[in-house]
């Protein structure tokens, strides 16, 4: 029963995360804003892949497959990112 | 755990559903390449329209944004608790019947995500087929933009849950002629990927709906 526990106190993180994400949008913080939702996100996504993707659970290959794609896109995004910054 | 397994590939059922598992993170990480690329995209136009993108967000329906983020994460819990009780003894009629519930959210999520279509489409906020686009504020041709990103987004989005849908359909009818290592894979493997569709929408959620500045 400790697995449901665990799904469900996620979702109930996920629903808080998303109620502050939403609410702090009706304000006007600048640059708050967008640092909230980013740092919102990327914790939603967190949750969703360690306990519903079950990535702490599992074998090592699988991290790195996640990883993988951080990598890949991080070179994208960098790259990219550099490139329209530096003209 | 003296479990079959289904191919006689692997020595026991745990090695069999990592190799699933394995399988599943190389196709989802294919598919989070495809969205990388159109959400980047979407950065670099947005970094020169700013002012445009945050008043066309401002035109879409934050209350059904919103509403669609919920509903998306709750059919995640129900895939994710369907996954649990199938792992369990007595837990495939429970499992079957958590799987359906997810289906019937992510239903949802698409009758919403119609319905706002609907609403936008009859504003002329849509860009799209040669349609008319009226849109009176700044910088139409930067909103133009951000609606169109707003409906490539959303619709290649809303594509990956029609096609989970259509998947666990085929689970849900196929339950009773599936042995239980077969159903405990294909739980798995489709929980895995409607949570990574979970995980585009925590993104596009707060880049289309969320704009302030």
């Amino acid at each position: 029963m400790s697995e449901t526990r665990a799904a469900v106190l996620t979702w109930f993180a996920l629903l808080l995360l998303l109620a502050l994400t939403a609410g702090t949008s009706r304000f006007d913080l600048g640059w708050g804003n967008v640092t909230i939702n980013l740092i919102v996100a990327v914790a939603k996504a967190l949750l969703i892949l360690v306990v519903f993707m079950q990535l702490k659970a599992n074998a090592i290959v699988l991290r790195l497959a996640a990883a993988a794609i951080v990598l890949w896109l991080g070179i994208m995004y960098v790259l990219t990112f550099a490139d329209y910054a530096s003209r | 755990m003296a479990e079959a397994t289904e191919s006689i590939a692997f020595d026991t059922a745990e090695r069999e559903r990592q190799a699933d598992r394995l399988g599943m993170w190389v196709f989802i990480a294919s598919e989070a390449l495809l969205f990388g690329a159109i959400i980047l995209a979407y950065l670099v136009v947005r970094a020169h329209h700013s002012a445009a993108f945050a008043a066309g967000s401002k035109e879409l329906s934050f209350p059904l944004g919103s509403l669609n983020t919920a509903v998306l994460l709750t059919s995640s819990l129900a895939i994710a608790l369907a996954e649990i009780r199938a792992d369990e003894r007595d837990g495939f009629v429970t499992a079957r019947r958590l799987l359906l519930g997810c289906a019937a959210l992510g239903v949802l999520f698409l009758a919403v995500k119609f319905t706002e279509y609907h609403e936008e489409f009859t504003r002329g906020l849509a860009p799209l087929f040669g349609l008319p686009f009226r849109y009176s504020g700044p910088d139409p041709h930067g909103a133009a933009l951000f609606f169109d990103f707003y409906f490539a987004m959303t619709a290649l989005h809303a594509t990956h849950m029609i096609g989970g849908l259509v998947v666990i359909a085929g689970i849900a009818i196929l339950w009773p002629r599936t042995r239980a290592a077969g159903r405990r894979r294909r739980v798995n493997a489709i929980a895995l990927y409607w949570h990574f569709v979970d995980v585009v929408w925590v993104f596009l959620y707060p880049l289309l709906y969320l704009i302030n500045r």
